[in-house]
């Protein structure tokens, strides 16, 4: 057996935490050697367990050895395709499954979390910010979770990014089933990733876990919609723990779902408005064309009606009041527009600014 | 002694001719009826026997046969009352009617005081004793006036079985025939009147395209948007019935009994809005003995479906076929019955459960929540909505808001013209309005430019439509230039119609 099995044998004890295994790591020099010990410094539960994990080694290894033919792979800290960025993690895990590929060092990523059941003006900056990363080569980091995750990460998909998943379930699990297209898609185009074995059910009190290693591996964390009370925020403390950078995405105040964002502009975070912040917290050169400005580009007609489009669904009843057009006339602009890729029409008589 | 009078019994939309024959023969004194009666026939004994004490007619005490025949079709309803007394007197030698009853039809039921009592489905019986030849129709007084809206048959109205020996004498006199007095009357004003709804353009928009072509209407809106407002009010901007409608629709209402003794036509258009919790029976109709659903009672009306996603998907889908072919048919062992249904469909749905979708401020559904909500409905019924508005929530401006708004007077004036641009096109088929075309027909009235055949592809690659939703379209598009009043489709006709498409192109991922 090599080095890295015993590793594998010992991050899979589960009633040792990742920041105890390494106390005896560093104690004993090398995990094999604490696998050869016949008694560990730790208490009576631990060690039973030790003990079975001894003596199902070799089923142990067989089963990954069965998974890594299923393409469900296995690192761990020794291991050069270890992510970086975890190391610095006080409680980092000490192995990872993955499938796919896993982030490199060298790229820069950005985290983009945000509520579940989200507004349409939440998916659509998602949808932005997500590709518009994706297609600048930044590995944007999710939980691939409904709405803004997910959103998010399809989006930077969509553009040819990649983007990578950090689950509170098995890799082998696509949770949830929603997201199916976006799981397939993630591994060819980024990767899947858990500190949980393959078969674990997404139990809730994974998701603050896996919520840590979001914020570690993102150089960046975007928050782009977020109550009050919201799990994403807890990604955000644990961001800040480890000095990430937090921008928040700014909604109207009086929505529910923008209050988390404000209250962490209010406490510090940076102020999202474009991608262009995003790339000043990596340390990237700011991009020079902001084409939202296009609207000056637009002829009479159509900019009339573009002006009259915001951040909020905008319904065809009050178009058709302000400009004073027919309803065909209208229409035909509006498809016009979202043709051109200003606008979209989102629900029957809805239409957003993209 | 023999003798035999004529009545009806009701299937489907039609009359069946029974003959009743009776025999009065030597032998214990009873009476009893043959010929596959159900209980309320059976019945008919103890009351035609006791209307006839208490009229006064002293039956003989002989052995009184009766038979209705065809014997080997099932008799159900009361309306052989009336016959089977006739026919029990005329062979009792106690009244004389013999040179009536070879050309004469008896519809009614007898109390025992000897009183008609009106029956159901007076009309639609009376219509097929004039295709059958007969007359004259005897029918109780309360249904005379409804009898005789058939014209080229003689109606009288009885009271009281008293009254047969004068109708033997050739004393009592015909009901008037007063269809077209009935048509001219000024049709009582709706109840309600576009006027009332303030606001609301894109819905009032689309209610006045769909009447114009008769195309299905689908609203999506959070509660108290005024879908249903807006839906009652869409018979009142359609054009006042025809004769030969009116004359349709008195007859559906006459087999379900819906029918007013005083003005018995149906003058303004039907709206039938049935529960959600509705069957699917109900709906289309069903039965031993088939009688007409909601569908039917809204033919040339509306049928306006509320909270369509809480409907039983059972009775959504029992309306395709009736939709499709503007008639309900439903198979039987006796036969197959066919009503009519030529319904304009309206219907209105929340966007989801709680109804505020997609404001996010009062919406907490999930995606997957508003999604299966609208899966509820079923993609062919949605294939058929023709056009789908969203109501946006009203705001208090909108609800204080003074002035006036368009009545449906003024609607209605363009409707009936589109209306007219449609009847002179489609001249020689049997196609009445946009709405009924089909495939090869949209390829023939609806033409586009090469202009416009461009602009539709790109609209097509743009949303992701589907061919169907290409023809539903055109249909719609047809309909916004005929309101125009012109004979070519417009961009801007088509860029509308486009906004009309429904919630199934991919909408609320």
């Amino acid at each position: 057996m090599e080095e890295r099995d015993y590793g594998y044998l010992l991050a899979h004890l589960e009633d040792i935490s990742p920041l105890l295994l390494r106390r005896l790591l560093a104690l004993y020099g090398s995990a094999s050697r604490v696998f050869r010990e016949r008694q560990l410094p730790v208490g009576p539960r631990q060690q039973a367990v030790f003990q079975r994990v001894k003596e199902e080694a070799d089923h142990l290894l067989r089963e990954r050895d069965a998974w890594e033919l299923a393409g469900i792979h296995w690192c761990w800290w020794e291991d050069p395709v270890f992510p970086a960025r975890l190391k610095t993690l006080a409680d980092s895990p000490a192995g990872l499954f993955y499938k796919g590929t896993l982030p490199r060092e060298e790229v820069p990523t950005a985290g983009i979390v945000g509520a579940r059941n989200c507004s349409l003006y939440g998916k659509n900056m998602a949808e932005r910010f997500g590709g518009e990363l994706g297609e600048k080569g930044i590995g944007v980091i999710s939980g691939m979770a409904r709405g803004i995750d997910g959103v998010a990460q399809s989006a930077a998909l969509k553009r040819g990014g990649m983007s990578f998943a950090v689950l509170g379930c098995g890799v082998d699990i696509c949770y949830p089933q929603s997201n199916r297209n976006l799981y397939e898609a993630l591994e060819k185009q980024g990767g899947i990733l858990s500190e949980y074995k393959p078969g674990t059910p997404p139990l809730p009190y994974h998701f603050p876990m896996r919520n840590r290693l979001i914020a570690a591996l993102s150089d960046v964390l975007l928050v782009i919609e977020a109550r009050e009370k919201s799990g994403s925020l807890i990604t955000v403390d644990q961001a800040l723990e480890q000095g990430r950078e937090v921008l928040a995405l700014p909604g109207r105040v009086d929505d529910a779902l923008s209050a988390g964002c404000h209250q962490l502009i209010r406490q510090g975070a940076g102020l999202l408005s474009c991608c262009g912040d995003v790339y000043e917290a990596l340390g990237l050169q700011r991009s020079e064309e902001e084409k939202r400005t296009a609207a000056a580009t637009l002829k009479a007609p159509l900019k009339e009606i573009f002006l009259r489009i915001q951040g909020e669904p905008k319904h065809i009843e009050a178009l058709l009041e302000e400009s004073g057009l027919e309803l065909g006339e209208l229409s035909l602009r509006l498809l016009e527009l979202e043709g051109l890729g200003y606008i979209r029409q989102v629900t029957p008589g809805r239409y957003l600014r993209t | 002694m023999y003798s035999e009078a004529i009545c009806m019994a009701l299937f489907g939309m039609e009359g069946v001719l029974i003959h009743v024959e009776c025999d009065c023969s030597n032998g214990l004194p009873e009476m009893a009826m043959v010929g596959y009666l159900g209980s309320e026939v059976r019945e008919a004994k103890d009351r035609v026997r006791t209307a006839m004490k208490n009229t006064g007619f002293q039956l003989p005490p002989r052995r009184i046969t009766v038979n209705l025949s065809p014997a080997d079709l099932r008799k159900e309803g009361t309306s052989f009352d009336l016959a089977i007394a006739v026919a029990m007197l005329c062979a009792a030698e106690i009244v004389d009617l013999s040179a009536l009853l070879p050309k004469t039809v008896f519809l009614g039921e007898l109390g025992l005081d000897g009183r008609l009592v009106p029956v159901d489905g007076i009309l639609p019986m009376v219509g097929s004793a004039k295709e059958a030849g007969y007359a004259l129709c005897v029918v109780p007084k309360g249904n005379a006036a409804e009898g005789a809206l058939v014209e080229g048959i003689r109606v009288i109205g009885l009271e009281s079985l008293e009254q047969l020996p004068l109708l033997g004498q050739g004393k009592l006199p015909d009901e008037p025939c007063r269809v077209s007095d009935l048509m001219k009357e000024e049709t009582a004003r709706d109840q309600v009147d576009f006027s009332e709804v303030n606001g609301q353009l894109a819905m009032r928009r689309a209610a006045e395209v769909a009447a114009a072509g008769r195309h299905n209407l689908l609203f999506i809106g959070s509660p108290g948007s005024g879908k249903t407002m807006i839906a009652r009010r869409i018979p009142t901007i359609l054009p006042p019935l025809t004769l030969s409608e009116a004359l349709e629709v008195s007859r559906i209402y006459s087999i379900c009994g819906l029918l007013s003794q005083e003005k018995p036509l149906i003058l303004s258009r039907p709206f039938r809005s049935p529960h959600h919790t509705v069957s699917p029976y109900a709906l289309v109709g069903g039965g031993r003995v088939p009688r007409p659903g909601e569908i039917s009672l809204a033919d040339h009306g509306v049928l306006f479906l509320d909270e369509l996603p809480e409907f039983q998907k059972s009775a959504l889908e029992a309306l395709r076929q009736p939709l499709e072919d503007e008639e309900v048919s439903i198979a039987r062992v006796q036969g197959s019955f066919r009503f009519p249904a030529d319904v304009m469909l309206v219907a209105a749905m929340n966007p989801c459960r709680c109804g505020y979708y997609p404001d996010r401020n009062r919406c907490h559904c999930s995606d997957a929540e508003v999604s299966s909500y609208l899966r509820r409905i079923s993609r062919p019924l949605l294939d058929r909505m023709d056009l789908c508005v969203e109501a946006p929530p009203l705001g208090y401006s909108d609800l204080v808001r003074h002035g006036t708004n368009e009545s449906s007077e003024a609607i209605r004036a363009r409707v009936e013209e589109a209306g007219k641009r449609q009847a002179e096109r489609f001249r020689g088929t049997d196609i009445l309005f946009n709405a009924r075309m089909n495939g090869r027909d949209v390829k023939k009235y609806c033409k586009v430019t090469k202009e416009q055949e461009g602009f539709l592809k790109k609209v097509f690659e743009q949303k992701g439509l589907s061919a169907r939703a290409y023809h539903r379209i055109l249909k719609v598009a047809r309909t916004i230039a005929d309101l125009r009043g012109a004979e070519e489709i417009s961009l801007s006709d088509l860029a509308e119609a486009v906004g009309y498409r429904g919630p199934e192109e991919k909408f609320w991922r």
